[in-house]
């Protein structure tokens, strides 16, 4: 006997190897499978918030894969899974800013990660920033107020000790210049994160750093502070 | 009851199958021993028998065995006594249970018997005619003793020749008017003029003969999940009502939660007078509370029976096990409940709820139903009632540990005020009887680990365990059923000759009357004790095998826990590579990377957070290993192994960091890799990753 839940969990499980296999378009179909999964199981009201929850991992991990996938290739093609990319994020921010109980950042932030990699002038303009075609509008530096807002009302409680919550809400203070990198990566590393969460933030990190925008240094300077050797 | 009827007699005829796929047919002799049961040598019956029919003597009506999958099932058989029961049908509408002789022979006793010899039998025209021949001789009561199994030998007068005994084979042994044992074998060394027969005392202690012989009472289905209900006959059906409705709630709303099949919509009720009616009934309800996968107990008013089996799925069930009263129910209540109970989760079910009430007792059922099912199946060690685990431990470390244990004198009895006169003549009597050996009760226990662990891991192991029923306290008969359930050596029960039970109070009566308390008084406690002590002493050293066919052997409901319990489901079975996934789940959950909390307590302790992760991705590395290299020819053909092999390849993977620089795991890694390339190759998994970004 095996529960929606077990299968889905297997799917995320198959997606991230497929995603750090760089093995990109296997772990797509395998999120979608996941996702058609949890979306046939959504109305049924004793899983509607464990789906929904689902629904914005999957949605989320789904962005992930997009964005190593666009940053690995260039031109148009690179634009068009930075947009896949985007729009997967925004998925997983419906589902946790939703009325479903979901807590999470992981879609909230990284939604503006996506954008900020397509237009990275977007975080010095006031005011919304046109991203193109498909792409929701956004004034990205309210909407990392926002988020570091919210970050920080998850942290005082439902999300005390989340090591998750700590990286990100580090990265909108890095991304609105309020802290320096090793204060504010201070928290994330005293929650002794597994290896694996490292290398996430690594991960998101990396492409920030080599974009030419004046916060490049900073970024980078968090990577060196947060580079450790793998085993 | 006049002794051997012969309408009851049944010529035995078994059908089976030679190597060349022809038939072959066996021959022997059997007797009606309840309407449809019908008892004889299991050598008569092989196991391989493809049909078997029992031929009436006194009017030649045919009765067809029970067969299933195209073998003859037998009710119940132990080919180790030689000794099997059919069911058959018709069977004998009108006939009584036959009388069983529940005692060996003190002296040399005559017995008579009528069987299908081959001496008896003639061919005609090609066709075996076969006829019953008397036979009278004597039992030599001091005969068929020796090495293994106590046997009954048999004289004969006017003997067959050796070799045309055939036949004779479960031809029942009268002794007056009951039955005294069957006959299976005729020794070598007499030239035909003893023969063997096994002694009824050997069939009616061995429990699933007494289960067997019981009309079945409870039934429940095979195929879908079920719930069983327990109460006393005094309860109304306001649980009843309530377990029907949360079952239908259950697989309405929460069956897609917990997947499975759906549950019976009735449940199994089973009334607690009813299982105290005969050893058999409650050997069946014994079979019921190991088969359950749901359990709810009416616990109002804590009725001794209903704790005692209670007491028994605690040991023989991990989960999933409800507990419902109608007492009134607050803070002060659940203090006085005794402590077994207390760790239980109680739900009520007396008074009137609004439908929307959450503490309606049909949303309370069948919401505990979904989340023991849910929780028992992400956890391994999930425990809803206590004793499961601690009577589960391991046997004393020490020989000498081992041995104090089996010598020690556990008393399960009351601790309140009104009791201090008891355990002051009980405890001095014995101390007599028992010097050196100290009687001890739950406080008295040595062990500096919790109470309640402690007296459930000596209620398992103690050699001599005294329940005194004095008081009726609920927790004792709790105590009563955990030690049923898992010691081969049964309680000593006892109980105050004064404290008289109401003749209205049915369910104590019935108690009394099954589990037949040694009584005492606290004058001369010995006065009874004694006798009660050495006749126990005998039944467990194997010296008598005296069970009364209406009592309980002292060991009964241990061997139908035994032969019943779902072992299927205990962690014992997993092979290495399950349990160390089933520990690694344990620890960190199935999506650990999900959350963003160390799921191990104090692991942000920098340095034990990473002796857990090492811990961790070695068991996923050795469970690979093991199932690699142990069944390396199944993982090339068997699916579910591949299966296995895929998930644990997926799960192992995520914890090798892809960039790793060690070269073993490198190696490993790619190990993994192309097995899961060959498995997604081969269609199995349905999704081609091979293409990359």
């Amino acid at each position: 006997m095996t529960l929606v839940l077990d299968d889905i969990r297997n799917f995320k499980t198959q997606a991230k190897n497929r995603r750090d296999l760089r093995r990109y378009e296997s772990a797509v179909r395998i999120l979608d499978r996941a996702i058609a999964l949890a979306k046939a199981n959504l109305p049924n009201g004793e899983l509607h918030i464990v789906m929904a929850e689902e629904l914005a991992d999957c949605y989320a991990i789904l962005g992930g894969v997009e964005r190593r996938w666009a940053l690995e290739v260039s031109g148009e093609e690179r634009h068009l899974h930075l947009v896949k990319s985007i729009q997967a994020y925004d998925r997983a921010w419906e589902f946790e800013s939703g009325d479903y109980g979901v807590v999470n950042s992981y879609g909230m932030l990284n939604r503006l990660v996506s954008r900020l990699l397509l237009k990275p002038d977007s975080l010095f303009t006031d005011g919304q920033t046109n991203f193109g075609e498909n792409v929701t509008p956004l004034s990205m530096r309210d909407q990392l107020q926002d988020a570091a807002q919210r970050i920080q009302v998850q942290l005082d409680r439902p999300r005390r000790d989340d090591y998750w919550a700590m990286a990100d809400l580090a990265l909108v203070n890095v991304l609105l210049e309020k802290e320096e990198p090793e204060v504010a990566y201070a928290g994330f590393l005293g929650k002794t994160p597994p290896e694996y969460a490292f290398k996430s933030v690594l991960d998101v990190l990396k492409p920030l750093a080599e974009l030419k925008w004046r916060l490049a240094d900073k970024i980078a300077n968090a990577m060196k502070y947060l580079d450790r050797p793998v085993a | 009851m006049s002794g051997l009827d012969l309408t009851r007699l049944v010529l035995m005829i078994s059908k089976r199958k030679d190597s060349s796929g022809g038939f072959t047919h066996q021959f022997g002799t059997g007797y009606f021993v309840t309407r449809q049961l019908v008892l004889t040598a299991s050598h008569v019956v092989p196991e391989d028998a493809v049909d078997v029919w029992a031929r009436q003597e006194s009017s030649g009506t045919r009765h067809r065995g029970d067969d299933s999958e195209g073998k003859v099932d037998s009710v119940w058989r132990d080919t180790r006594i030689d000794a099997v029961l059919i069911r058959v049908a018709p069977g004998l509408p009108t006939a009584e249970p036959a009388p069983w002789m529940d005692s060996f022979p003190d002296n040399d006793l005559p017995w008579r018997s009528t069987g299908y010899p081959d001496a008896a039998s003639q061919t005609i025209a090609e066709h075996i005619q076969f006829s019953t021949a008397g036979l009278t001789g004597t039992i030599y009561s001091q005969g068929g003793r020796g090495q293994g199994p106590r046997e009954l030998e048999l004289t004969v007068e006017a003997p067959a020749q050796k070799g045309t005994w055939c036949g004779i084979s479960g031809a029942p042994v009268f002794v007056q008017d009951k039955i005294a044992g069957i006959i299976k074998e005729v020794p070598d060394d007499f030239a035909g003029g003893r023969l063997r027969a096994l002694p009824v005392p050997t069939l009616l202690s061995i429990a699933g003969f007494r289960e067997a012989l019981e009309p079945q009472w409870l039934t429940w289905p095979v195929r879908s999940p079920w719930m069983l209900l327990l109460q006393s006959n005094e309860q109304s059906d306001e649980l009843d009502d309530r377990a029907r409705a949360a079952l239908k709630t259950f697989n309405a709303k929460y069956l897609s939660v917990t997947g499975g099949s759906a549950f019976q919509e009735e449940p199994v009720v089973a009334l607690m007078e009813d299982s105290l009616v005969s050893p058999g009934r409650w050997l069946q309800l014994v079979k019921a509370l190991c088969a359950a996968p749901v359990m709810i107990a009416d616990v109002s008013r804590l009725r001794p029976a209903v704790m005692a089996a209670l007491g028994v799925r605690s040991v023989v069930r991990r989960a999933v096990t409800l507990t419902s009263t109608a007492d009134p129910f607050n803070e002060a209540h659940l203090r006085q409940l005794p402590f077994n109970i207390q760790e239980a989760k109680l739900t009520f079910h007396g008074g009137k709820f609004e439908a929307k009430d959450p503490n309606n007792p049909v949303t309370l059922i069948s919401q505990a139903m979904r989340d023991g099912l849910l929780e028992s199946r992400l956890h391994s060690r999930y425990l809803d009632l206590p004793a499961y685990d601690a009577v589960r431990c391991p046997i004393p470390e020490t020989v000498a540990g081992l041995q104090a244990a089996r010598e020690s004198v556990l008393v399960l009895c009351s601790f309140q005020a009104e009791y201090k006169e008891n355990w002051q003549a009980l405890s001095d009597y014995l101390l007599t009887h028992f010097a050196p050996k100290q009687p001890v009760r739950m406080l008295d226990l040595g062990s500096p680990r919790l109470v309640g662990q402690a007296l459930y891991e000596f209620i398992r192991w103690a050699g001599t365990c005294i329940v005194d029923w004095t008081s009726w306290r609920p927790n004792v008969f709790f105590e009563l059923g955990v030690r049923l359930a898992c010691s081969n050596i049964g309680p000593i029960c006892v109980i105050d000759a004064k404290g008289a039970v109401a003749p209205e109070d049915l369910q104590k009566q019935m108690m009394l009357e099954l589990f037949r308390p040694a009584q005492y008084d606290c004058e001369h406690p010995g006065a009874t004790l004694r006798t009660a002590f050495l006749e126990h002493e005998m039944k467990i050293s194997g010296k008598a095998q005296v069970s009364p066919i209406e009592s309980l052997p002292h060991d009964a409901t241990y061997q139908i826990a035994t032969q019943n319990f779902v072992w299927r489901d205990d962690p014992c079975t997993l092979l290495p590579h399950q349990l160390m996934k089933t520990s690694i789940e344990e620890s960190l959950g199935k999506d650990p990377q999900r959350t963003g909390v160390p799921p191990v307590l104090f692991s942000i302790n920098p340095a034990f957070a990473e002796r857990v992760q090492t811990s961790m991705q070695e068991r996923w590395i050795a469970a690979w290993y093991y199932l690699t290299n142990r069944f390396s020819s199944q993982v090339k053909t068997d699916p579910s192994v591949r299966k296995e092999l895929k998930d644990l390849g997926e799960n192992l993977l995520l914890w090798i960091p892809s960039d790793t620089k060690d070269s073993h795991l490198r190696t490993l890694m790619d190990e993994v890799l192309t097995y899961l390339d060959e498995y997604e190759a081969s269609g199995a998994g349905g999704i081609d990753d091979t293409s990359s970004g």
